[in-house]
């Protein structure tokens, strides 16, 4: 079954179309990466995905059910998790916090039940803590929890990040160039984490991933298929190999390089060229 | 399951103390000793005396500033007109009881509900982001003054409404300042009690979460135009309520009490106490009815010092008296923890 | 009788206009609501005050003095007590409750300096009604409405013709570029503050020079909020525009509806721009929703 489908999705921002006419038909328990030089319209497309952004047009259908204006905080409690290019963690609030906030949408919520503090309420947040711990564990953060999220290096941060992304176990999981800030070690092990994300059934079904990364090495490894934007379009559409050779999409890169004597056919090669933020397509 | 500091073999007392810091005990001992010394106080105080009269005002005061603080400090909500609501629930109890004769405890609920509304029609402008709903509520407060102090028929304009009948309860009379302090001082103590379980529960939880980070507390399935409205009802609610009782304590009511002037000065109680603390409120509150009562010797110089304290705070102690001592208390135990 | 209340809503909307720039200009520099604006008004008016009386100085030369020191003051109060504070990384509320606490200081020095009582101007500097063409205009009206034009016709040529003020529209705009090439961001949030505050004590001799002196006029200038954010918070050029609307709507406002509720006009409006044009009635939509 498909989990993710969009039809035709436009974002336009005075003027600018950042996302255009964007098909996607994401099945089940697939990783998915996302591809493109910098502006090219991914992160919009996560947005707009997530309902942090209306559509301008278009149609977003999410486990056979359209989407298209759920607003953010319900796609959330459908099951959407996502994290962010720029790490958006709770600074004051410690690691085990932080991920117990992605538990919001299952915990009791009502002001009667706080103000009286029942005992079904006390074991909601009881259990809320419990897995928040468990799922630090899983990605590999165990004994960090009491510590304030923003004490820990960049690395780290971004597995709070993913935590609390997936505690809640959402179907579909939004990552936002995960590897950004990290060093080797930490992307081996991210590699590991998103496999490991991927391979957990919830209720039976596998999670589904869509992932944007710039370090192909992630990209090419992880990913069952790829999609690749260029001006808010998807140029092209297919398994790593392929995508690796698809003459359009060495195009798209070369023109965002300045230097452009990336050896395409490696798979880092295409990583220098994507991970060169300093000549964007955005500028150009 | 780890509390923000850990250690062994502390003081029950410490412990007590950290995990309320922590937010997960309702109140801390330095709460419950306060509440306590506040019950007793009138005990030692000369029960016609002018100082009873000024802690009944001042915790009248601590009603707004409390819902202030849940709006400004927690939600992260520059409210530039809460003294609106204070003047909604104030002419709202003052009408009632004067006019139309209800009697003191349905005036009471009436001027609480309409704080409420109040706070209802301030939810438009929510949409606003910070300095633009700071212009907007700041408009929205001035706007509710010229409505007291112009709607003549219903408020007798600038002169106000006086002779307004005391609060009366279960055959208690409230005139005496004495008798006030024991009908305010449960208001206080139920709102902060109240304040502080809804602080530890989770919609305390989405409050700092939207603070610290509205793109994450989204991202979680948090509603943020919900809480934040939410949050500017029950802080209406408690104005009202507020508003109620400063009517029948002075026995009329004027517009000026509920000018942007007194919305201002709201908000500078809650900087010079602490944003983001109830005590720090309650401080701030303190502190600054008491500066502008027992500067009164400075006679012309009194406003000068206290622009000058102002400016000071901002400048040298930007978290206000609450940060100073909370930053003490972290150090002590983080001391105690070295150890 | 119209035509002499829009003429006259013009000469007050000018005099708006001069403070709403400086509230704006302010605003768009470092995002702050500046509640100490309206007292520079207030002390140019005093300032202008003695300098006419004590002094017998010209007019012009009061009007300008009378800026210069308005200007000044606000630079030392950007000095001493804003940008510190910025420069900490404090807090909106802490920079706002700053500036309110600068607005209560300078009041109340100014009536510890000058008195509680009404200044008015003298004689000379309002002189015999003229009657052009059936309306009675008061010759300093007319000059306080070209002297406001033109003075914002040379701001914006500052703006456009001059290195500093070139500067400043660059480090308004971001401020962080602004600094990698080379702009002194901290002299141009200097400037800002005294060009504000020189407009606003300028604003503030003409206000004196219709009604009064007093250290309580301040409360004129906050209005000028209202006509700050009708052209756009933050936009120079709606600011002047924003003053001049709120001019008109105030005089007739005041004669054919009610001048006791003209507050809620204001500020009604306020609210209404705020909710469906944030960036003021001049601006391309930009947004100012969450
Ligand atoms: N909120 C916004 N307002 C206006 N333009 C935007 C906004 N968000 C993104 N854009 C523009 O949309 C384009 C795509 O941006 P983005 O999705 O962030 O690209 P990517 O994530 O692929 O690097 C860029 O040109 C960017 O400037
Ligand atoms: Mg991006």
């Amino acid at each position: 079954m498909g989990v993710l489908t969009t039809r035709q999705v436009v974002k336009r921002f005075a003027g600018l179309v950042a996302v255009d006419h964007v098909d996607l038909e994401v099945q089940e328990g697939e990783v998915r990466g996302i591809v493109g030089p910098n502006g090219a319209g991914k992160t919009t497309l996560f947005n707009l995905i997530s309902g942090f952004y209306p559509v301008t047009s278009g149609r977003i259908e999410f486990l056979g059910k359209d989407i298209t204006t759920t607003s953010a905080h319900r796609r959330a409690g459908l099951g959407i998790g996502r994290t962010f290019q720029a790490t958006q963690l709770f600074s004051e609030m410690t690691v085990l916090e932080n991920v117990a906030t992605g538990r919001h949408t299952s915990t009791r919520n009502g002001a009667w039940a706080a103000v009286l503090r029942s005992r079904a309420f006390r074991r909601s947040l009881q259990r809320d803590r419990e897995l928040a711990e468990e799922i630090i564990d899983f990605v590999g953060l165990r004994g960090t929890g009491s510590l304030l999220a923003s004490s820990l290096p960049y690395g780290q941060q971004r597995l709070v990040e993913i935590a609390r992304a997936i505690v809640n176990q959402p179907q579909l999981l939004l990552l936002d160039e995960p590897a950004a800030g990290m060093n080797l070690h930490e992307i081996e092990a991210l590699n590991e984490l998103i496999r490991k994300i991927n391979e957990t059934r919830i209720n039976g079904t596998r999670v589904t991933i869509l992932v944007v990364e710039h370090n192909m090495r992630v990209i090419m490894n992880i990913s069952h298929r790829i999609s690749v934007l260029d001006f808010g379009e998807k140029i092209a559409e297919g398994p790593p190999k392929e995508i690796q050779q698809n003459e359009r999409v060495i195009a798209a890169y070369l023109g965002s390089t300045t230097g452009g004597n990336a050896s395409l056919g490696s798979s880092t090669g295409l990583a220098a060229a994507g991970g060169s933020s300093g000549g964007g397509r955005a500028g150009a | 399951m780890r509390p923000r500091f850990t250690y062994g073999g502390e003081l029950f007392l410490w412990r007590w103390l950290r995990l309320t810091m922590a937010n997960r005990y309702v109140i801390s001992p330095f709460a419950i000793i306060t509440m306590l010394a506040a019950l007793l106080l009138p005990l030692l105080l000369d029960p016609f005396g002018f100082l009873i009269l000024f802690l009944d005002n001042i915790l009248v005061f601590v009603l707004l500033t409390l819902g202030l603080q849940l709006i400004l400090g927690y939600a992260g909500i520059l409210n530039l007109g809460h003294a609106a609501f204070f003047g909604l629930g104030a002419y709202t109890s003052a009408i009632l009881t004067k006019t139309l004769g209800v009697p003191f405890p349905l005036a009471f609920l009436a001027s609480t509900l309409m704080g409420l509304l109040g706070g209802l029609l301030m939810c438009p402008i929510i949409r606003l982001r910070d300095v633009y709903f700071a212009m907007a509520s700041f408009a929205f407060g001035i706007v509710a003054y010229v409505v007291f102090s112009e709607w003549r028929e219903l408020t007798n304009g600038h002169i106000g409404i006086r002779a307004i009948p005391p609060a009366r309860l279960a055959g208690i009379d409230f005139t005496s300042s004495l008798n006030f302090y024991y009908l305010v001082l449960p208001c206080v103590i139920v709102l902060y009690l109240v304040f502080r379980l809804l602080l530890i529960s989770p919609f305390g939880t989405s409050l700092n979460a939207i603070r610290q980070s509205e793109l994450a507390a989204r991202s979680v399935g948090m509603h943020l135009a919900a809480i934040k409205v939410k949050t500017i009802l029950i802080g209406a609610a408690a104005a009202g309520a507020a508003g109620s009782l400063i009517t029948h304590l002075q026995g009329f009511v004027s517009p000026e009490l509920f000018n942007w002037p007194q919305s201002i000065t709201l908000v500078t109680m809650m900087v010079i106490g602490g944003i983001g603390s109830f005590p720090g409120a309650i401080i701030g509150t303190f502190a600054i009815q008491f500066m502008s009562e027992y500067l009164r010797f400075l006679v012309e110089y009194k406003m000068l010092i206290y622009g000058g304290v102002l400016v000071f705070f901002m400048i040298f102690l930007p978290k206000g008296i609450a940060g100073v001592v909370r930053a003490l208390v972290v150090a002590a135990l983080e001391r105690r923890s070295a150890r | 009788m119209l035509l002499g209340q829009i003429v006259y809503g013009l000469v007050i909307g000018s005099i708006y206009s001069l403070i709403a720039i400086g509230f704006s200009m302010v605003f768009q520099a470092i995002g702050l609501l500046n509640f100490a604006h309206q007292e520079f008004m207030m002390l140019g008016g005093l300032i202008g005050y003695t300098l006419a009386v004590t002094l017998n100085l010209p007019a012009p030369l009061v009007v300008l003095l009378a800026g210069l020191g308005a200007g000044c003051i606000a630079v030392a109060i950007e000095k001493v007590g804003i940008s510190p504070i910025r420069h900490r990384g404090g807090a909106e509320i802490n920079l706002i409750i700053a500036t309110i606490g600068w607005g209560i200081i300078l009041s109340n020095a100014a009536m510890l300096t000058w008195d509680a009582y009404p200044l008015g101007y003298p004689q000379r500097f309002q002189g015999k009604p003229l009657n052009l063409g059936g309306i009675s205009i008061v010759p300093q009206n007319l000059v306080i409405l070209g002297a406001g034009i033109l003075l914002m016709i040379l701001l914006q040529l500052f703006f456009k013709r001059t290195w500093t003020g070139q500067s400043m529209r660059a480090a308004a705009e971001d401020s962080p570029t602004a600094a990698l090439m080379g702009i002194d961001t901290d002299r141009t949030v200097s400037w800002t503050f005294f060009i504000s505050g020189a407009l606003g004590g300028i604003a503030g001799v003409f206000v004196s020079s219709i009604f009064y002196a007093s250290f309580e006029m301040g409360l004129i200038g906050l209005r000028c909020f209202a006509a700050a954010v009708l052209g756009g918070f933050g936009n120079i050029v709606g600011a002047m525009f924003g003053g001049l609307i709120l001019g008109i709507i105030e005089t007739l406002g005041a004669t054919y509806i009610s001048s006791a509720y003209k507050d809620v006009i204001a500020y009604g409006i306020v609210i209404v721009i705020l909710l469906i044009r944030p960036t003021g009635i001049f601006a391309a939509r930009r947004t100012g929703l969450t």
